[in-house]
């Protein structure tokens, strides 16, 4: 499985994800009107990467900002690596926040909840 | 507001009355976010702020987009919106408003009145809920806007005015308070 990467931009995060070391990086800003095509290759790339998983995956997310039609895609990338998780795979969610940012501490609260699947939650 | 509060130091003031595009939203985050970075020293505020802001311009946008029945009207600007930020020593306001067919009025105020009559864990509640439903709008919006809004900076202030049979203006409000060091 190849890497997937989207360089970031002002609204739209950095996506660096590699197949062959099971890393995968989401940072960033993600506030653009249109969420959904931003995340669409996004989704395409885990779903394929999920029928053979590296024997590690460890994901890693540090957002600033995101808007609300973004939550929705990024919960949906989330759960996209939740499923190869809950096929019995080794897949580690690291959520890092800004320094005070409580909103940010709770939005990884938030999804980690919603999925079912404890996050590694740290305060940069 | 007296006028002259406007040019205190660490305040902000922006208003446009305007089409609002995608494009100029860009413009106004990118304005508003220098100003922010330079007065605002608490982050969470400055998020607020930020965020209030960025989902209040996409709304306005999403609207006038999608409303093609705002018909020309002589005395009004229809498809023009307004957006008034300003700041004084206690926090933000924020101040949007559109013209609206006055069909949707009565949708739109059960949905931000029952969003006001929610507790703070209750809209916490109903944020995950509307999260979790894997639905989009046809414009992609997730449904999401109000309510977090209402998380961030708790009650949705609005008043439709009457403009004529068909028309309301829709004047939403809000204010984030600061906090104090």
């Amino acid at each position: 499985m190849d890497q997937l990467v989207l360089e970031p931009k002002a609204k739209t995060p950095l996506i660096n994800f590699d197949g062959k070391s099971g890393l995968m990086e989401l940072k960033g800003m993600s506030c653009s009107e249109n969420s959904l095509e931003f995340y669409r290759p996004v989704l395409d790339w885990v779903e394929k990467y999920g029928k053979s998983p590296h024997g590690s995956t460890v994901v890693n997310i540090e957002f600033k900002y995101f808007n609300t039609s973004s939550a929705k895609c990024i919960l949906d990338v989330l759960e996209k690596f939740a499923n190869i998780y809950n096929m019995g795979n080794n897949v580690v969610f690291n959520w890092n926040y800004e320094n005070n940012d409580e909103e940010m501490l709770e939005a990884g609260e938030n999804f980690s909840e919603i999925l079912g699947i404890p996050f590694n939650i740290k305060e940069l | 507001m007296d006028i002259h509060k406007r040019m205190q130091h660490n305040s902000i003031s922006l208003t446009f009355k305007g089409t609002v595009t995608f494009e100029l939203i860009d413009s106004i985050i990118a304005i508003i976010s220098n100003r922010l970075d330079q007065i605002e020293s608490n982050v969470v505020t400055k998020k607020k702020v930020y965020g209030v802001m960025l989902e209040c311009l996409q709304n306005l946008c999403f609207h006038v987009e999608k409303n093609n029945d705002l018909e020309y009207n002589p005395m009004y600007d229809q498809q023009s919106a307004l957006f008034m930020l300003d700041s004084d020593e206690n926090g933000y306001q924020i101040t949007t408003g559109n013209f609206i067919v006055k069909d949707k009025t009565d949708s739109l105020k059960t949905w931000l009145d029952e969003i006001n009559s929610l507790s703070e864990q209750e809209v916490k509640e109903l944020y995950n809920k509307i999260l979790r439903n894997k639905t989009f709008s046809d414009k992609g919006t997730a449904g999401l806007g109000f309510v977090d809004i209402a998380r961030k900076v708790g009650k949705l202030n609005y008043n439709f005015n009457n403009v004529d049979d068909k028309y309301a203006f829709f004047a939403f409000n809000l204010n984030i308070k600061k906090v104090l060091a």
